[in-house]
């Protein structure tokens, strides 16, 4: 097509047409991310009254320095972790509710849409109303002292133990939708042949469920699961909501971590190279995921 | 005793009346063919036959034992789905071998069964593609092969050639005539291409609106139709029917309507009455040297080899269509004499559609 247009000297209209998302693409990705890698091999810190492209080039020295840093490491460990968990749950959620839905049940036109707004819901929302929830005279809190008989109160948000509970039930009840809905969609797209047929060859619902429908849907769970972890690593605005990171650095994140040296430390250079690193990490892991997927295509 | 047996199946989706009271008798190693328009309630009853839908009135037994409350699994039934269904993420071997290797059998009896029945469906070199890769045909023969695995003791086919092209069609209903004759097992066969029903099938049972409106074998329903809506239906190309008018005369009656004037000498009634004609397209004689009925103009012709198949339009526009053999060559736009063969002639009811003669 282009060829075409070339040839004939006309007025490349594809390229026009293409122009406007990519030069917002060059403003907001393309051009940050050379920043990025600048800023990450030089000693920049606007407090330091020095330009950034008149900054010392240190080379790999910041990626040694945070490598080292026991506060990144751990908060990479603790995201990954809160992601575990996360995903785990969410799945297994998503996955019954999706399977009651496939199936014969009354009121599924009023679940569905109820079931999927969490979604919907502005993370500030979410995060105010847990914080409501968990405070110290919530209603958890409440219920607890109701349930035990004695009264309970536990500040979660200032507990070194408790204070991830919070946050891992809100990423929880906020993000359970999307495998909900990722996995029904799988679901629904088996064709009845094939089930009737396994059943009629005398497939148990166990070897149903085990040998056509989780097979089948092999490649979109880990679709599933490679969207929501993205999500979930950079967690961050229930962080900021409910614990600030606290107590002292016991919930921060990777996200948070980055946010505090950066903007509120001016670490500029440092949290570049931390940036970096994540997403070489995070990009050779999805990559690899994906790839069973796309090698089971071929 | 016969072997599985219908009672009164009755079936309500909503407002529709989708199964209304079918009894059917199918004897051990019967080739049944269930055949009627779409929406007819066709596939629903071999859904209830095969234990995926529950009639809301009515029983199947299978040698007097009770089926309703058996699960298709429980059923010993194989079946052939119109959009084949194999399972698309394991490899033909595995497709039929699935019924087996749920069953915990061993690893050599089940190397050996797949083999047999690639053998005898001739796809032994499939055995390694996935079924993503087949053809068609291939298709219908692994999902055939997957149902042989457990040894049923009768096979339901839903509509199983219907995505496939005319050629392959003859081939795999050939294939699976063979099947039958081979397994003498019971074949129940849904279709709405009643072409099929007819060469295939040791009984058939038309079906129309969720009611069965006639059961037999196929010549008998051919020859002897019941009504309006099976003559037309059964028999390709379809039976000719014409609206007209039929007069009491003294030895018989005449019937009038599209310009055709046919004595009818078997039927006497004591007045005039409007009915239909039915006569099939192989029952109309085209010729110059024959005393007429009337007259017809020719529109088309299709030359078949073996026999030509004549496009007639009669008076107020009336198509008809005459089988004749290949030596009647009349041209196109030709007026033509036309006669309908005495003894084969149907009169049917015109608002009721039941047969008034013979």
């Amino acid at each position: 097509m282009s060829e075409r247009i070339k040839r004939k000297g006309k007025i490349p209209v594809n390229i026009i047409m293409l122009l406007p998302t990519n030069i917002i693409i060059l403003f907001l990705i393309i051009i940050p991310t050379i920043l990025v890698i600048w800023f990450s091999l030089v000693n920049f810190q606007p407090t330091f009254g020095i330009n950034f492209w008149e900054s010392k080039f240190v080379f790999l020295d910041n990626y040694f320095k945070i490598l080292m840093d026991d506060e990144f490491v751990k908060a990479v460990i603790r995201t990954v972790y809160i992601s575990l968990i996360c995903l785990g749950v969410e799945f297994t959620i998503g996955l019954l509710i999706a399977s009651i839905l496939t199936g014969n049940i009354h009121g599924k036109k009023i679940l569905y849409p109820l079931l999927i707004i969490p979604i919907m819901i502005p993370p500030i929302v979410i995060g105010n109303n847990f914080w409501l929830i968990f405070s110290a005279n919530g209603p958890v809190n409440q219920i607890i002292s109701i349930i035990l008989n004695t009264e309970f109160k536990v500040s979660w948000f200032s507990h070194p133990k408790y204070a991830i509970i919070p946050i891992i039930l809100s990423e929880i009840w906020h993000w359970y939708p999307l495998t909900f809905l990722i996995l029904f969609s799988g679901l629904v797209n088996i064709s009845t042949s094939e089930i009737r047929a396994a059943k009629i060859l005398g497939a148990t619902e166990w070897q149903l469920s085990w040998r056509i429908k989780f097979p089948k849907l092999k490649g979109i769970i880990t679709i599933a699961l490679v969207i929501r972890m993205m999500e979930a690593l950079k967690v961050f605005d229930v962080v900021h909501l409910l614990t600030h990171g606290g107590p002292g650095t016991r919930t921060e994140t990777i996200s948070f971590y980055l946010f505090k040296y950066g903007f509120k430390y001016s670490r500029i250079s440092y949290v570049s190279a931390g940036a970096w690193i994540i997403l070489f990490i995070s990009l050779l892991g999805f990559s690899l995921a994906l790839r069973s997927v796309l090698v089971e295509r071929k | 005793m016969p072997g599985l047996v219908l009672n009164n199946i009755s079936k309500r989706y909503g407002d529709v009346q989708a199964l209304d009271g079918i009894n059917l008798q199918i004897q051990d190693g019967e080739f049944c063919v269930i055949v009627g328009p779409s929406g007819s309630g066709k596939t629903t009853l071999l859904n209830i036959i095969a234990g995926f839908t529950k009639p809301d009135d009515g029983e199947v037994t299978v040698d007097g034992k009770p089926y309703n409350q058996l699960s298709p699994r429980d059923r010993n039934i194989g079946m052939v789905f119109q959009d084949i269904g194999l399972f698309s993420h394991l490899t033909v071997r595995k497709n039929i071998s699935f019924g087996l290797e749920i069953k915990k059998s061993s690893k050599k009896d089940i190397d050996k069964r797949v083999e047999e029945i690639a053998d005898r469906l001739k796809i032994r070199k499939l055995l390694d593609k996935k079924v993503r890769l087949l053809s068609g045909g291939e298709a219908q023969r692994v999902a055939i092969g997957r149902t042989l695995i457990t040894d049923p003791s009768f096979f339901l086919f839903d509509e199983p050639l219907g995505n496939l092209d005319a050629n392959l069609r003859v081939e795999m209903l050939t294939e699976i005539k063979r099947l039958h004759l081979h397994l003498k097992k019971t074949f129940i066969y849904v279709t709405h291409d009643q072409e099929q029903a007819l060469s295939a099938a040791s009984r058939v049972m038309i079906m129309k609106d969720g009611k069965a409106l006639q059961k037999g074998p196929p010549r008998e329903i051919y020859n002897n139709p019941i009504g309006k809506f099976v003559a037309e239906f059964f028999g390709v190309p379809s039976m000719n029917l014409i609206d007209g008018t039929i007069i009491p005369e003294e030895d018989g009656s005449l019937f009038q309507g599209a310009g055709l004037n046919v004595k009818v000498k078997g039927y006497s009634q004591s007045k005039k009455a409007e009915v239909t004609l039915g006569v099939r397209p192989t029952d109309v004689v085209v010729g110059n040297q024959i005393t007429e009925d009337g007259f017809g103009t020719i529109n088309s012709l299709e030359l078949l080899g073996d026999k030509n198949q004549i496009y007639l339009t009669l008076e107020q526009e009336k198509s008809i269509i005459a089988v004749t053999s290949p030596e009647v060559r009349p041209e196109l736009e030709e007026r033509v004499k036309i006669k309908l063969k005495e003894n084969r002639i149907f009169l049917f009811d015109r608002d009721q559609g039941g047969r008034l003669y013979p």
